[in-house]
């Protein structure tokens, strides 16, 4: 009788907790990310929770990093910093003559390409204009320029100058924008994606897609690598597969311009036959490197002091293009199918056990730790990004949703 | 087996001890917000707790949101003990849970900035999408809450500069209502003069657009520095908070 009773409980109970699952997963699917992380961050929860939940993702791609064994070999940087402007009269915008001083420096290292990651949007002193669009336009080696595309705020007579200035030097052009996430719950900026083009925008490549092009990588026409669908940057994945900081070095060579205008200036000397080797045939990022000045948040300097300089950033976009690294997240399926089964699980554990609280209890402390688990060896081996938090929350609440059931439908108690 | 059921109760009171210490944490720790600052390393909507000291430097700002709500600004060369700028307060959860959402970014993504510098001197900023701090405005386009300053030349305003058209203001509690008329490419008109202007809903109705509400918060005057923030949060007047805090930025 009792017997008859356990399966008849456990067949009702699998009938509900199949029916709940289901409007659960269809839910899911149906939310947007940040609706779902919202609900999982009420206004009452304590900000060290809602901390871990929302870092949860941005964690795991921190951890998943790749750490290269040194600097990345095709990549350089080459800094402005404060200290080279201190003998120019003015500094904003950068003196064009001194701008096109340092690109015949780097050019007479040899690189492989030449980018300039900064904003050329209104003039200076004509002659200096003059000169380095003639500079850009005669070197023989490929130069990429950036540009503010129409999402940027900036007034229509800069847009135009922009434009203009940009065109009379020949030069492959890329959009400098940065895609920006609210971090759900608190709100701050952070990048996690590369921005994707402004539709009918006047740049349709990015600044990092435009230096791969230069430097002989084919994106074919979709902008998509054929190493792998994976690493196509038009099929909805934009996560940035960032690289970690080796154990010796820096993530790029990085040196600063007054070095490479000193050995200019002797090219013979200790400096240029120093530096011959570390830029020749390696593609070269210019870039600033101010106090306070367009440094921007990653899942990687979450927790340290400094943000990462914009020149950085382009720099780790164009290492994953030409490396064919990729980064995804958890496909949309395959999460409706997670929440199904812990869902499913985690109610008819619930109602099944609901006279077993210890075991209850000590069940889905282990499954959450499974969870947990199971979601990093799959980070891990897929490089899917799992979203934890979600899994977690669906697995215990469905516990509790189990409990509340039971409490108020006798035909569920055993 | 009373062993393990000993070692499993106290295991069962410690997790809730942490949990609970967690959520404790999470309130007593969130005791002065900041609001401004041009202090290195302390960024705005920065929680600071009660144990913390803020090192305010030479010309530097730190503004502080109490628990109160009152705002308090301190100049340096400067300490901020946190302890004993909120002793004896106890927190006004309305007025910290909107100024809290009017901090936050909103949610989604953008494009709209870029990696990039022009030169060393800063860069000119994207212009504010937030409207400015104004008293004497009651929006026709977005409705919501809106506080206003009684004797203030008040006025109703539109976006863009639109067509000509007349624009009835309903208080729906008094039962009064008035008509006023905008010109082609007018964006402002007076209150009317024979609608009160007392705290209340309203409703605003224009042809051709679909009906708006407006609560209005009638002050008596224009809050000080120190108690602008928490007037406004308490009265529910949010956009002009998030307006006020953007100018602190």
């Amino acid at each position: 009788m009792r017997k008859h009773h356990f399966l008849e409980t456990g067949v009702f109970a699998c009938v509900v907790a199949f029916l709940f699952a289901s409007v659960l997963a269809f839910a899911v699917g149906r939310m947007p990310g940040q609706f779902a992380t919202q609900l999982l961050t009420p206004n009452w929860m304590p900000q060290q929770i809602v901390k871990l939940i929302e870092t949860s993702n941005d964690v795991q791609v921190a951890m998943v990093a790749d750490v290269l064994p040194a600097e990345h070999p095709d990549i350089a940087i080459v800094l402005i910093n404060e200290e080279a402007l201190s003998e120019l009269a003015y500094v904003s915008p950068i003196d064009r003559a001194w701008v096109s001083d340092l690109v015949k420096a780097i050019a007479a290292l040899k690189p492989r390409v030449i980018a300039l990651d900064l904003l050329f949007d209104r003039s200076t002193e004509p002659a200096k204009d003059a000169l380095l669009i003639e500079t850009l336009s005669t070197l023989d080696i490929p130069v990429v320029l950036g540009a503010a595309d129409e999402r940027y705020r900036m007034t229509e007579q800069a847009r135009a100058w922009q434009a203009a200035f940009l065109a009379k030097t020949g030069s492959p052009v890329g959009y400098l924008n940065l895609q920006y996430d609210a971090q759900e719950a608190s709100g701050d900026p952070i990048i996690r994606y590369r921005a994707a083009a402004q539709n009918g925008g006047l740049y349709p490549r990015s600044f990092a897609d435009r230096i791969a092009e230069a430097a002989g990588h084919n994106f074919g026409s979709g902008g998509a690598r054929s190493a792998g669908a994976k690493s196509d940057g038009i099929g909805g994945n934009r996560r940035i597969p960032w690289l970690g900081q080796p154990s010796e070095g820096e993530t790029f060579f990085a040196l600063d311009a007054v070095a490479v205008l000193e050995a200019a200036r002797d090219p013979d000397g200790f400096l240029a036959v120093a530096l011959g080797p570390q830029i020749a045939g390696r593609i070269v990022i210019v870039g600033g490197d101010f106090p306070g000045r367009d440094r921007h948040p990653t899942p990687i300097t979450m927790h340290g002091d400094d943000d990462m300089l914009g020149v950085q950033v382009h720099a780790q976009i164009l290492a994953a293009r030409l490396d064919g690294r990729f980064l995804t997240d958890l496909g949309p399926r395959t999460v409706q199918a997670v929440v199904f089964g812990l869902s499913f699980f985690g109610l008819v554990a619930g109602i099944l056990l609901h006279r077993r609280g210890k075991m209850l209890a000590w069940g889905a402390s282990i499954a959450t730790l499974g969870v947990v688990v199971a979601g990093l060896a799959a980070l891990w081996v897929t490089r899917e990004v799992v979203p934890l938090a979600l899994f977690v929350s669906v697995l215990l609440g469905s516990v509790v949703v189990a409990r509340l059931l039971v409490r108020f439908a006798p035909s569920l108690r055993l | 087996m009373k062993l393990v059921e000993m070692v499993w109760k106290r295991l069962l009171t410690a997790g809730f001890a942490v949990v609970f210490s967690v959520c404790l944490a999470g309130t007593v720790f969130a005791e002065a917000l900041v609001i401004g600052s041009n202090v290195s390393g302390v960024k705005v909507g920065t929680l600071l707790s009660k144990a913390q000291v803020v090192k305010v430097g030479d010309g530097q700002t730190l503004r502080l949101m109490l628990p109160s709500g009152r705002t308090k600004v301190i100049k340096g060369p400067a300490s901020a003990e946190v302890a004993v700028l909120t002793r004896n307060q106890t927190r006004n959860e309305k007025i910290w849970k909107t100024v809290l959402a009017s901090l936050k970014t909103k949610g989604g993504s953008s494009s709209d900035r870029i990696g990039a510098v022009r030169g060393m001197s800063v860069a000119p900023k994207p212009v504010a999408k937030v409207a400015t701090l104004s008293f004497n405005a009651v929006p026709l386009n977005d409705g919501g809450t809106v506080c206003v300053v009684q004797g203030g030349d008040v006025a109703l305003v539109r976006r863009g500069s639109g067509t000509a058209g007349d624009v009835t203001v309903f208080n729906a509690k008094a039962g009064t209502k008035a008509k006023v008329s905008f010109a082609a490419g007018q964006a402002r008109v007076a209150w009317p003069d024979d609608l009160p202007l007392v705290d209340g809903h309203y409703a605003i109705i224009a042809a051709g657009a679909p009906m708006r509400q407006v609560s209005l918060r009638v002050l008596d005057g224009v809050p000080g520095d120190e108690s602008m923030l928490s007037d406004l949060a308490e009265r529910g007047c949010v956009a002009q908070t998030a307006q006020y805090l953007a100018t602190l930025k």
